[in-house]
C-alpha cells in the first residue's frame, strides 16, 4: 500500500472511478489530488450514471487511491452528495484513516460555496455615483493645485529652501536623458514637412519660400508640440507610475509621518524641474527640427544655403518667442498630471497601471488643448 | 506532540524532505552562509530562528527555488534542485507552498480569486469545485465566508496573513514554507495559527518550515527549532534542548526573550 507522496507523482495516473456491478462497490483508483482529480470532476455525473437506480447502498473502495488531498476529499464528498440525491447512500467505512480524517476536515468545515458576491449599483445609482465621482475628481484637482501652487510660491521667494539636488536630478532624467528622442523626431518631422510642402511650392516656382514657411511651423507650432508630446510619454508617466508606487508601497504615507510634505519632496522639485527642462528641449527641438527642413531644401529642393539662412534670419523674432512661451505652460501641465494621477493611486497595483495609462492620455489631451487656445489668442492679438 | 500520519507507521523511519548540504550565499564580499546543512524529515513542523541579519529569508529562498545558492547543493523531496529542467523545476514548486511575510496577495483580485489563481492555472477542476476547494482553504486559513470577495486592501494585517496561507495551501502542498506567521498577530490569534498549522501537518502530512520570532511558537507550536548564526545552523533540536544549552549566541537569544516575557 503507497500512500506516500513522491516523485513519481508528477506522471501520476488521473483519479477514475469504476463501478464494480458485481460486489456493490465503487472502485476508486489512481491520484485524488487536485492537480489529478480535475478530469474527474468534470464528468462527474457521467462516471455516476452506471449506478443502477435500485441500488441501495454503495460502497466506495479505495484502497488504490494511491494519494488523496482535500481536493480529492472534497471530490468524495462531492459523490456522496449526488448519489444522496438518487437516494443511494455512499459507505465510506472502507477507507484509511488518514483518508477518513481528510473528510472529516472538509466535512468540519461545512457549507463550502462561496457567499454571493455583493450586489453592484443600479443604474440610477451608477448615473449618480459617476457625477459624484467628476465632481469629487475636479475637486481634487483643484486642491492639488491649489496646494502645489502655494507651497511653491514661498519657495520660489527663498529658492534656497527648494531641494536643488532633486531638481538637477529630475532635470537630467526629464530633460538630458530625452535630448537624443526629441532630436531625432523633430529632425525627422522638419524632412517631412520640407519635402511635402516643398513639392506643391516647386510647381509655383516658390521653393525661396520654404524656409519661412519651414520656420514658421517650426518655431510656433511642431518643436514645442512634439517635445511636449514626447515629454507627456515619457517623463509624465514616470512621475505618475514613481510616485503612485509609493503610495502603494507606503513611503508617501512615511514622508507625511516623518513630518516631510511630499508635495514639497515629491513634486515641487519635478514640477519645477520640468518647467526648466521643456523650454530648453523646445529650443534643441527648433534647431533640430529647422536643420532637417533647411537640409530638404538644400539638398532636393536645390535652394542655396545663404539664401535659405537670410530667408529665416528675416522671420519676426515673435515666432520664436510665441513658441517659447508655450513651453513652460506644457510643461506644467504634464507634470502637474503625472503627480496627480501618481498621488490619486490607492493602494493596488492595478492602479499605479490605470494612473500612468491616465497621465498621458490627459497630458497630451491638455497639451493640445493648451495648444489650441494658445493659437486662438495669437491670432486675436495678431502675433 | 501526537503524530497522526497516514499510513506510516509512527515508529518507522520518516523519508528527509529537505536536504541541505554545504550551502554557500554570498553578496559581494558578504557571506551570508558558509557550508550549512540541514536536513528536515517529511511532517515535522520547524521553525529557522536566528538574529537580523542572519540570513533567514535568504535560506528560505533558497528553499523555495527563488534564488539559487552561490554553491553547495539542495535537494527538495528527493530532487536534487540544481539539476531540474525547466518542467520539472515547475513540478516541484507546485509541491511546495510559500506564504509570504507580507502577504503578497495580488491586489487586482479579491482573496477567493487569489486563492482560485493557483487552481486555475495548475488544475483542471471546474469552476464550481475551484471555489469550493478555495473556499476550503479560505475557512481553514481561519477567515470566514464573507471575507472572500473583499479586496487585499480591505483586509486587516491579520487576515491578509490568513488570506496568504490560505492560497499557499491551494494545491495541497507537501512543504509549507511560512515567513514569519504569527508577527502581527494578537496572541490568541497566534495560538490558533500554531494549532491550526499542527493539524494541516497531522491530517495532510505536511512538512512544516517556519521563519519565526514569536517565542510561544517557537517553545510549543514547532518539533524541532534550527537556530542560525556563524553562517550556519548552529543547532537544530527541539526547543527545550535549545534552552538548556551553553552556546553563547542561544543563551542570548533565549534569556533575552524569557525575560521579556
Amino acid at each position: 500500500m503507497q500512500h506516500k507522496p513522491s516523485a513519481a507523482d508528477d506522471a501520476a495516473t488521473p483519479a477514475r472511478l469504476n463501478w464494480q456491478a458485481a460486489s456493490g462497490a465503487l472502485q476508486a483508483s489512481g491520484d485524488w489530488s487536485a492537480r489529478s482529480c480535475g478530469e474527474l470532476a468534470e464528468r462527474l455525473a457521467k462516471a455516476l450514471a452506471s449506478i443502477p437506480a435500485g441500488q441501495e447502498g454503495v460502497r466506495l473502495d479505495s484502497q488504490q487511491i494511491t494519494h488523496m488531498d482535500t481536493a480529492g476529499a472534497l471530490l468524495i464528498l462531492q459523490i456522496r452528495d449526488a448519489l444522496q440525491a438518487r437516494n443511494i447512500t455512499l459507505d465510506l467505512s472502507a477507507l484509511q484513516t488518514g483518508q477518513t480524517e481528510l473528510l472529516e476536515l472538509v466535512q468540519r468545515i461545512g457549507d463550502l460555496s462561496p457567499p454571493a458576491e455583493p450586489p453592484g449599483l443600479n443604474p440610477l445609482e451608477s448615473i449618480g455615483k459617476s457625477a459624484l465621482d467628476i465632481l469629487s475628481n475636479a475637486y481634487d484637482t483643484m486642491v492639488f493645485i491649489g496646494e502645489v501652487v502655494t507651497r511653491t510660491i514661498p519657495l520660489l521667494i527663498q529658492p534656497w529652501r527648494l531641494r536643488w539636488g532633486a531638481i538637477i536630478n529630475e532635470i537630467q532624467a526629464a530633460g538630458t536623458r530625452s535630448i537624443p528622442i526629441v532630436a531625432l523626431l523633430t529632425f525627422l518631422i522638419g524632412v517631412v514637412i520640407a519635402y511635402q510642402s516643398g513639392i506643391t511650392m516647386q510647381q509655383y516656382g516658390a521653393t525661396v519660400f520654404l524656409p519661412d514657411m519651414i520656420g514658421i511651423i517650426t518655431l510656433r507650432e511642431m518643436a514645442p508640440l512634439i517635445t511636449a508630446i514626447v515629454v507627456a510619454g515619457r517623463t509624465g508617466s514616470s512621475y505618475a507610475a514613481a510616485i503612485g508606487t509609493m503610495k502603494v508601497t507606503q513611503e508617501v504615507d512615511a514622508l507625511r509621518s516623518l513630518a516631510i510634505s511630499p508635495i514639497e519632496m515629491l513634486i515641487i522639485p519635478r514640477v519645477l524641474a520640468l518647467s526648466i527642462a521643456l523650454p530648453l528641449l523646445t529650443v534643441m527641438a527648433m534647431a533640430t527640427g529647422l536643420y532637417g527642413g533647411i537640409l530638404v531644401a538644400n539638398q532636393i529642393f536645390g535652394l542655396d544655403m545663404s539664401v535659405a539662412l537670410q530667408r529665416l534670419g528675416a522671420l519676426t523674432h515673435s515666432h520664436f518667442w510665441v513658441g517659447m512661451i508655450k513651453a513652460p505652460i506644457f510643461a506644467l501641465a504634464i507634470a502637474m498630471i503625472g503627480c496627480h494621477e501618481g498621488m490619486k493611486v490607492r493602494g493596488s497595483a492595478a492602479d499605479v497601471g490605470r494612473s500612468t495609462t491616465a497621465s498621458v492620455v490627459q497630458a497630451i489631451f491638455w497639451v493640445i488643448v493648451i495648444d489650441a487656445v494658445f493659437a486662438v489668442l495669437f491670432s486675436k492679438l495678431s502675433l | 506532540m501526537n503524530h497522526v500520519t497516514l499510513d506510516l507507521a509512527p515508529a518507522q523511519e520518516q523519508p528527509l524532505v529537505i536536504e541541505v548540504h554545504g550551502l554557500c550565499n554570498r553578496f559581494g564580499s558578504n557571506t551570508v552562509h558558509e557550508n550549512l546543512d540541514l536536513c528536515v524529515s517529511k511532517g515535522s513542523v520547524i521553525a529557522l530562528v536566528g538574529g537580523s541579519g542572519s540570513g533567514k529569508t535568504v535560506l528560505l529562498n533558497n528553499l523555495v527555488l527563488l534564488r539559487p545558492p552561490t554553491s553547495g547543493s539542495i535537494r527538495l523531496l528527493g530532487q536534487d534542485t540544481a539539476t531540474l529542467s525547466h518542467s520539472e523545476r515547475q513540478a516541484l514548486q507546485l509541491r511546495l507552498g510559500l506564504m509570504f511575510q507580507m502577504g503578497a496577495l495580488f491586489t487586482s483580485l479579491s482573496v477567493l480569486e487569489n486563492v482560485c489563481l493557483p487552481l486555475i492555472e495548475h488544475t483542471e477542476l471546474p469552476k464550481t469545485v475551484r471555489e469550493e476547494l478555495a473556499m476550503l482553504k479560505i475557512r481553514l486559513a481561519g477567515l470566514p465566508a464573507d471575507a472572500a470577495h473583499k479586496r487585499p486592501n480591505e483586509l486587516s494585517g491579520g487576515m491578509i496573513k490568513r488570506s496568504a496561507l490560505a492560497r499557499a495551501l491551494a494545491l495541497d502542498p507537501e512543504i509549507l514554507f511560512l515567513d514569519e506567521p504569527t508577527s502581527g498577530l494578537d496572541p490568541v490569534g497566534a495560538r490558533a495559527f500554531d494549532t491550526l498549522v499542527n493539524e494541516l501537518r497531522d491530517l495532510l502530512g505536511i512538512t512544516v518550515f517556519q521563519i519565526t520570532h514569536d517565542l510561544d511558537s517557537i517553545l510549543h507550536g514547532v518539533d524541532k527549532v534550527a537556530f542560525l548564526a556563524r553562517k550556519r545552523v548552529l543547532a537544530f533540536a527541539p526547543a527545550a534542548e535549545l534552552v538548556q544549552s551553553k552556546e553563547p549566541e542561544l543563551v542570548e537569544y533565549f534569556n533575552t526573550r524569557t525575560t521579556q516575557e
